[in-house]
């Protein structure tokens, strides 16, 4: 019986397939729509969570200033001290390391070969506070950072335009007048969270860059890294009422200086990007049950439309069950075949769209399956009315119909 | 069997009339609508058609022939009386128990073909099998032996559009009596064609009544159509008004089976009914 029943709802789709696509075509563009949207805000959000990542979670970034958006006019708030490194990772519990930076930029020079980059004085601890590994060679030795040795590491960028790849070790480069000889290779990190390549970028001993480039031991930037036990939260909190204490910011006064959590940009963006696409994939759902609402439409025409054939189905001998089943199993076969096509178009379209939203292609399972089970279950629901209707109708007034 | 029929003693033993009739109409009424507004379509019908017999029906439209057929067909019910079909009085069957005897025992012929468009011929003709639940194989073979009995099994695999009138309605008929129906019900099968094809359409009727013992009853307004039936039925006014036996040759004029049922109606609510003898030869000239 539900043999017969497959059997001749595939015929019907089969020889009519101007108005079987017409039927489906709400399913494919809803299920493609909510697949594609879906899957990309799931792309664009790993990839936010990835140059996140990049940037090091659990590291307090500390500036003078007021961080973004506030403050503004007065004088310029004064830069950090040289021992404010040491006060906070003694005196604040939870901190694995600090790392001063001081920076400049210039050209750097190798064998004809020139790159514009930042140079970036800092000490070992820099390695301690994030997880950023040498691709070859090693790190400063305390004699080194202590002498304000003139010794380099070298990102991945600059090492590609400087030496085309090959190996820097060894060698000996010039950046802006000074010669310093290359120790190590960083391996490759990408892209920050905000568009800047951290791999262009040449990393001295603190005390080298003060001493040859900046002429002061103040300070532009301090990273804190938090150990997972602590609360970020607790720590930045503790290090702000140090820094206000050490900077004489008393009562009411605001910090002259912001402490900016990774971790608490992360949350942030991830959840602005899970907003984001939340909204688009609502969208995108209406779009899917208009789809449905299209199919219910079109079998009802369809049904007025196929009203002498019914008859005929039913002066045949079929009894009311048949063609209700007809009916509905060529709604469902029509919005699971809508489905797949549709899933297939978004697999297309993402194809298409991830490398001009630079992200990476990916294949989420689960929306998959939901979009397709959708379409299904939109099959059953709005193809039940129409095939309920076909299977009241009368013989007679069927067979009569013109 | 409720049948009503007359029996005789043959040697001793008690044997059924010939021709039994397969169909009863017994004080048959049907009423649409309600009330004020309500139209009595069917009087009070009587009539037994005998299984293997060739019936025309004729009648001015509105006489009520079409809705007869339409009780006969299993596809509407009475509104009052008993059709007794077979022994199964179809009053008392719901919609899907008539759907299950059109499928087992009843073939459609329609005027305007009724095929499905865009559907090869055989499987138009499979489509009844497809209901019953036969297999595959089976199913071609009894289609395939059915377009061959119409004369179109090399046309099986066209659709339709791609098949003339005449096709058509072969088709149509190889369709309603692949399933070796009872009763095959024809209304108006020659109205939309000229009247060479008509006359094949009804050969191939006559043929199919004469070797395959199928009853056929058919509607018609020709003259011409009705007189390749063994018995005339005539409608007037929502009811018989006379069953005419054909006189064929080779044939006596009393072996005509279906036969009205005179005289049941006195004293019942027809009494006022115009069950009057039948007319002499009419001839078919109504």
């Amino acid at each position: 019986m539900f043999g017969t029943t497959l059997l001749l709802a595939l015929r019907s789709i089969a020889r009519h397939k101007l108005r079987s696509f017409l039927t489906t075509l709400g399913i494919i563009i809803g299920v493609a729509a909510v697949v594609t949207m879906v899957t990309l805000g799931q792309a664009t959000t790993a990839a936010v969570q990835k140059s996140i990542a990049a940037l090091g979670t659990n590291i307090l970034q500390i500036r003078p200033g007021q961080g973004f958006g506030r403050g503004g006019g007065g004088p310029r708030p004064p830069d950090f001290k040289a021992d404010d490194p040491a006060a906070i990772r003694d005196q604040i519990a939870g901190v694995t390391a600090v790392a001063a930076q001081a920076g400049t930029t210039g050209t750097a020079i190798y064998e004809g070969a020139n790159w514009s980059t930042t140079v970036n004085g800092t000490t070992n601890a820099y390695f301690q506070v994030q997880p950023w590994p040498l691709a070859e060679g090693r790190i400063f030795t305390p004699a080194e950072e202590a002498a304000g040795k003139s010794i380099c590491i070298i990102g991945n960028t600059v090492n590609d335009n400087l030496y085309r790849g090959a190996s820097p070790l060894g060698t000996r480069l010039r950046i802006a007048g000074i010669s310093c000889d290359v120790i190590g290779l960083l391996s490759k990190r990408g892209q920050a969270g905000f568009g800047g390549d951290q791999d262009d970028v040449i990393i001295m001993p603190l005390k080298t860059v003060q001493r040859r480039f900046t002429g002061t031991t103040d300070l532009k930037l301090m990273l804190v890294g938090v150990d997972q036990a602590y609360s970020s939260a607790a720590v930045q909190s503790s290090i702000e009422d140090l820094l206000r204490e050490r900077r004489n910011i008393t009562g009411g006064k605001d910090d002259d200086f912001n402490i900016f959590d990774t971790a608490q940009i992360s949350a942030t963006l991830t959840q602005s990007t899970t907003l984001l696409t939340g909204i688009v994939t609502a969208v995108a759902a209406i779009s899917l049950i208009v789809g449905g609402i299209g199919i219910m439409n079109i079998m009802l025409v369809s049904v007025t439309e196929r009203t002498r054939e019914i008859g005929i189905r039913l002066a045949i001998g079929a009894v009311a069950n048949e063609v209700l089943m007809q009916f509905l199993v060529e709604a469902i076969a029509l919005s699971m075949l809508g489905g797949l096509i549709g899933l297939v178009v978004a697999q297309l379209a993402i194809l298409g769209l991830a490398p001009v939203m630079k992200v990476d292609f990916l294949f989420v399972p689960q929306i998959n399956l939901i979009a397709f089970g959708i379409s299904a279950v939109i099959g059953v629901v709005f193809g039940y009315f129409p095939a309920r209707r076909a299977a009241a109708l009368n013989p007679i007034d069927a067979l009569r119909h013109e | 069997m409720a049948s009503n029929a007359p029996a005789v003693h043959v040697a001793g033993q008690y044997v059924p009339a010939a021709g039994a009739p397969i169909i009863a109409l017994r004080q048959v009424i049907k009423t649409y609508g309600e009330g004020a507004t309500a139209f009595q379509a069917l009087k009070g019908i009587d009539l037994d058609i005998a299984q293997g017999d060739f019936v025309a029906v004729m009648g001015a439209s509105g006489s009520g022939k079409s809705t007869t057929m339409n009780i006969l067909g299993c596809l509407d019910v009475p509104s009052g009386g008993t059709f007794v079909f077979k022994g199964v009085h179809v009053e008392t069957l719901d919609r899907d128990q008539r759907a299950l005897l059109r499928r087992k025992y009843l073939g459609f012929v329609f005027q305007g073909f009724n095929l499905l468009a865009r559907t090869t011929a055989l499987e138009n003709v499979e489509l009844p099998l497809l209901y019953r639940g036969d297999a595959k194989k089976e199913r071609r073979a009894l289609a395939m032996a059915a377009l061959d009995k119409v004369g179109l099994a090399d046309w099986w695999d066209h659709t339709p559009a791609e098949l003339s009138g005449g096709q058509q309605q072969r088709v149509a008929i190889a369709r309603a009596i692949v399933t070796s129906p009872s009763v095959l019900l024809a209304d108006e099968p020659t109205g939309n064609l000229d009247s060479e094809r008509s006359i094949e359409i009804m050969e191939l009727l006559s043929g199919l009544n004469r070797d395959s013992g199928i009853t056929v009853i058919m509607v018609t307004h020709e003259p011409d159509m009705a007189a390749f039936a063994h018995t005339i039925v005539h409608f007037k006014d929502g009811l018989v008004e006379r069953v005419e036996a054909q006189h064929r040759p080779g044939e006596t004029p009393d072996e005509s089976p279906s036969r009205l049922r005179e005289g049941l109606g006195e004293g019942s609510a027809s009494s006022d009914s115009p069950t009057g003898t039948p007319l002499p030869q009419a001839g078919g000239e109504s």
